[in-house]
């Protein structure tokens, strides 16, 4: 009797263990981002001083207290730009139908930095970003402050000359997400997907 | 004289018939042709082509009435770097398909040549490099953020 007994609590103890593992991943602990990635540690955001599409300050304080997802970008850009800022809409939009009170749902603030703000003043971003809807805003600036936020990020931008004196601007594709606290904590490599946000974001917002 | 008409007419069909078999026959598919947004001057669209030849097509060339330009564009990521190029051409070999989607090759349409509201209907013209012109009708959609 006793080998089997003593089986029986052993197997007892690993599966009130792994119980307690999931509880703690699952519940009362963070759960790990499946598809972004964590940064090792927080990375503190240096000052700077961007204009937002109402022509207001737009600072490393404006990010306190909020949840905020940034994607770089410009205007002028006909496809990926949109596509990752319907993508992050229709993210943010699901993460609303699936809160209980959709009107007090804490949701995060998405947030076009345009790395074109030759041709990207707040009149243009107000009218481009209104279009995904409630919580996308488009913010930019002199091209020092925006190269000292994105430099804090990792974000690579380079304007491209095309043809007819137009051009473009090779920017990095990823989306950075930045606590309530104004600090950088994980990044979303493209291609983006709008199932991997909306299952990821909800465990970023929870990161202590 | 009757008859060499008739031998003529079924040997041109003969070769119509060999030419087709050989050549390129392109079919789109899934075309969407999007607004532009709010303040833009420029939108895209995408599709999917076909090539049910033998023979590999070449669009060199797309126009579009309702458009100033259309460009073939390319949308690559490289190191985690989105990079937007146009392409010269696009060749789709014999049997095989280009997908034109988000996030990769895309047309861009730039210039409305008139006020576009989602419904109206788009023309876009495929120019191969034979001289041969596919044309596709689609209505102009809004992008869906729901």
């Amino acid at each position: 009797m006793r080998p089997p007994f003593l089986a029986a609590a052993a197997a007892l103890t690993v599966l009130l263990a792994a119980g307690l593992f999931a509880v703690r991943l699952s519940g009362f602990g963070e759960r790990a981002p499946q598809h972004a990635t964590l940064l090792p540690s927080p990375v503190e955001l240096p000052a700077f001083s961007l204009v937002d599409q109402d022509g207001a300050e737009f600072s490393r304080d404006s990010l306190l207290g909020r949840h905020s997802l940034l994607f770089f970008g410009f205007t002028h850009c006909p496809d990926i730009c949109p596509a990752t800022l319907q993508q992050l809409a229709v993210a943010r939009r699901q993460l609303a139908e699936r809160s209980r009170d959709p009107a007090s749902a804490s949701l995060p603030d998405i947030l076009l930095i345009s790395v074109d703000p030759e041709r990207d003043t707040p009149e243009v971003l107000a009218a481009y970003a209104g279009h995904f809807g409630a919580g996308v805003r488009g913010v930019s600036g002199p091209p020092e402050e925006i190269a000292k936020l994105a430099g804090a990020l990792g974000i690579f931008h380079r304007k491209v000359p095309g043809g007819d004196g137009n051009y473009s601007v090779d920017h990095s594709a990823a989306i950075i997400y930045i606590d309530q606290d104004a600090r950088y904590r994980a990044v979303f490599s493209a291609p983006h997907d709008v199932a991997a946000l909306a299952a990821d974001i909800p465990v970023l917002m929870a990161l202590r | 004289m009757r008859g060499l008409a008739l031998a003529m007419l079924a040997c041109a069909l003969l070769l119509g018939a060999c030419r087709n078999e050989e050549g390129p026959a392109l079919a789109a598919s899934g075309l969407r042709v999007l607004a532009p947004l709010p303040g833009r001057s420029e939108s895209v669209a995408y599709l999917t082509l076909d090539n049910h030849g033998t023979r590999p097509a070449i669009i060199t060339r797309v126009t579009s009435p309702a458009f100033g330009k259309v460009e073939m564009h390319e949308t690559r990521i490289v190191d985690g770097v989105a990079q937007m190029r146009p392409l010269e051409s696009v060749t789709i070999d014999g049997g095989a398909s280009v997908e034109f989607a988000p996030g990769g090759k895309h047309l861009m349409l730039i210039g409305p040549l008139r006020e576009l509201a989602p419904g109206d209907g788009v023309r876009l013209e495929l120019h191969h490099d034979d001289g041969g012109l596919l044309m596709l009708d689609a209505p102009l959609s809004a992008r869906d953020t729901s």
